[in-house]
């Protein structure tokens, strides 16, 4: 797991390799400046440390299923004596793990 | 004269070659409500898109003070999913408005860009929340479908003073082509 300071080298490293960056300003197009440049060094950064520490919760809250599936999962264990609402719940959650 | 009914252009950007960011100011006291549209905008990379204002011409990124939350609906799943976020919370990057989704939302795909229709409110008053509320659609690789994310957002003043414009940019990448549109409301 990267810390927010790694996530920024490596950040700074991509922006670095993308100068020249251009910015579009009411149609005239400029240079970013020093600042402009180290704000998106910042945005990447946090945007990486944002898909590292919180990217499993929309994986799991895509991978769960709408909520009409999963009654009709856990009607079904009910009727049949099944588990498949529980092993799919833990499933998901086991693939998509929590950063600890 | 200056006849005021109607929709008003204020600002019109068109990107012809590779653009990380797009800002469009020249809001004022002329109008009250002012408004955005997106037209086709594509970009280098599947990143979010995202929204910042600015102040005399500087663009803002102050932590906490951005607020939002959003919902959005994928026209390929049997059941629409429904989501919500508030940027305040948890994340680091709370800085500028998320107009798309988390994640795997893109606009990268070369068929379709992302239209947006985006409304200004509050943007002359010092002490009142700057408000935003937003509508776009965009092609969701990752689900091979139509995307739509509906979401509201503010941005609480730290200090007294008054918005006059808007920037969009992406969390990586570039804007390869798109159609920026800065409109003012008539009073």
């Amino acid at each position: 797991m990267a810390t927010l300071e790694e996530l920024t080298t490596e950040a700074t490293a991509e922006i670095e390799a993308a100068k020249p960056l251009y910015k579009q300003v009411n149609n005239d197009k400029l240079e970013f400046t020093d600042s402009d440049y180290a704000q998106s060094v910042t945005d990447l950064a946090n945007s990486k440390w944002d898909a590292q520490q919180f990217g499993y919760i929309q994986a799991r809250q895509e991978a769960y299923g709408s909520i009409g599936d999963q009654l009709d999962m856990q009607y079904k264990d009910l009727v049949d004596g099944t588990t498949t609402w529980k092993d799919h719940i833990a499933t998901v959650k086991s693939d998509n793990p929590k950063p600890a | 004269m200056v006849f005021k009914q109607g929709l008003h252009v204020i600002q019109k950007t068109v990107i012809t070659s590779n653009t990380a960011a797009v800002t469009l100011t020249g809001i004022d006291d002329t109008y009250d409500v002012y408004h955005v549209r997106i037209i086709d905008a594509q970009s280098t990379t599947v990143e979010p898109m995202r929204c910042r204002i600015t102040k005399s011409g500087t663009v803002v990124d102050s932590d906490n003070n951005y607020d939002y939350a959003w919902w959005e609906r994928l026209t390929n799943r049997a059941s629409p999913g429904f989501n919500s976020f508030n940027d305040s919370v948890g994340s680091a990057n709370a800085g500028s408005w998320r107009i798309q989704h988390q994640n795997s939302d893109n606009q990268a795909g070369t068929a379709m860009g992302l239209n947006a229709e985006i409304d200004l409110f509050n943007f002359r008053n010092a002490n009142a929340n700057t408000q935003i509320r937003w509508s776009c659609i965009f092609n969701d690789e990752s689900w091979d479908g139509i995307s739509s994310t509906k979401g509201a957002g503010g941005f609480t003043p730290s200090s007294q003073s008054v918005s006059d414009g808007v920037s969009f940019f992406n969390d990586s990448g570039e804007f390869t082509r798109g159609t920026f549109i800065l409109y003012g409301y008539s009073k």
